[in-house]
């Protein structure tokens, strides 16, 4: 599991996330997705498209860090996810809380929704 | 056995793979890699492989967190078996009494100060699979989750 941490426009946070969001692969990066949210306190779009795999354990990051940062009037937005990780999305409703969005610009654009 | 991670209890060159693991998380790539591995001789299609990969992490993650209420080593048994249709996964174990289809289902969230980040992985596996049942014989756990191979 990886994770790239960049800067876009000046003014949003963006997260590329690699490889596998099970249980291991949270362990490895949640400490520095959580320090990048929580800590920058800054609108923040998180690229899932080389997310192979998602389970429970990646949810519960995303909801955690986005309750931090929306404590901090921010909002962080989820886009690129293949087929099956956005069913995964689905299956639990993520985007009644946490908006989801297909591409990095429209990802952009419901940030400034 | 117990100081295997996950130790076959079958040569799983039939339809039937058993598999036996401690109830502690660095187990878990392990078994996910050897039910994989074994499942490829079925063709599986990329969403199955997915479903299953899924209900071993959220099954086998909630049975090592929440079954056992001492600091003991168990072990969990898995079997997976395939058929003309479907894919059929049992876990036993022998840890307090859990019937997950009695659990109250999370309630989904309408915002995120109202979110709580948990009792998800049991509503995935719920969602994913055709049926789940359950049953408690001799003071074992045995959940058997059936998931279409299409």
């Amino acid at each position: 599991m990886d994770i790239d941490i960049s800067e876009l426009d000046g003014s949003v946070t963006c997260i590329r996330l690699a490889g596998r969001l099970d249980s291991p692969g949270v362990d490895r990066v949640e400490t520095r997705f959580t320090a990048a949210l929580a800590a920058l306190g800054r609108p923040t779009v998180v690229d899932l498209s080389k997310v192979s795999f998602l389970a429970s354990m990646g949810i519960r990051m995303f909801i955690s860090s986005a309750r931090a940062l929306h404590a901090k009037g921010a909002k962080v937005v989820l886009f690129g996810a293949s087929e099956m990780v956005q069913s995964v999305l689905d299956h639990v409703a993520l985007d009644q809380i946490i908006p989801v969005a297909a591409t990095q610009a429209e990802a952009l654009t419901k940030l400034r929704a | 056995m117990a100081t295997t991670p996950a130790a076959a209890e079958g040569d799983g060159a039939g339809d039937r793979l058993l598999l036996t693991l401690a109830n502690h998380r660095g187990t878990l790539d392990e078994t996910r890699t050897r039910v994989i591995h074994w499942l490829q001789r079925h063709a599986p299609t990329p969403k199955l492989v997915f479903n299953v990969e899924l209900i071993l992490e959220e099954t086998l993650m909630n049975v090592i967190w929440h079954a056992h209420t001492d600091q003991a080593e168990h072990l969990i048994r898995l079997a997976v078996q395939v058929d003309a249709d479907d894919v059929v996964m049992r876990f036993e174990d022998d840890g307090v009494p859990f019937d997950p289809l009695q659990a109250e289902p999370p309630v989904v969230p309408t915002s995120i100060d109202d979110a709580v980040p948990g009792g998800l992985g049991l509503m995935l596996v719920r969602k994913c699979a055709l049926s789940v049942t359950y049953q408690r014989v001799d003071g074992n756990n045995f959940l058997t989750v059936r998931v279409a191979r299409q």
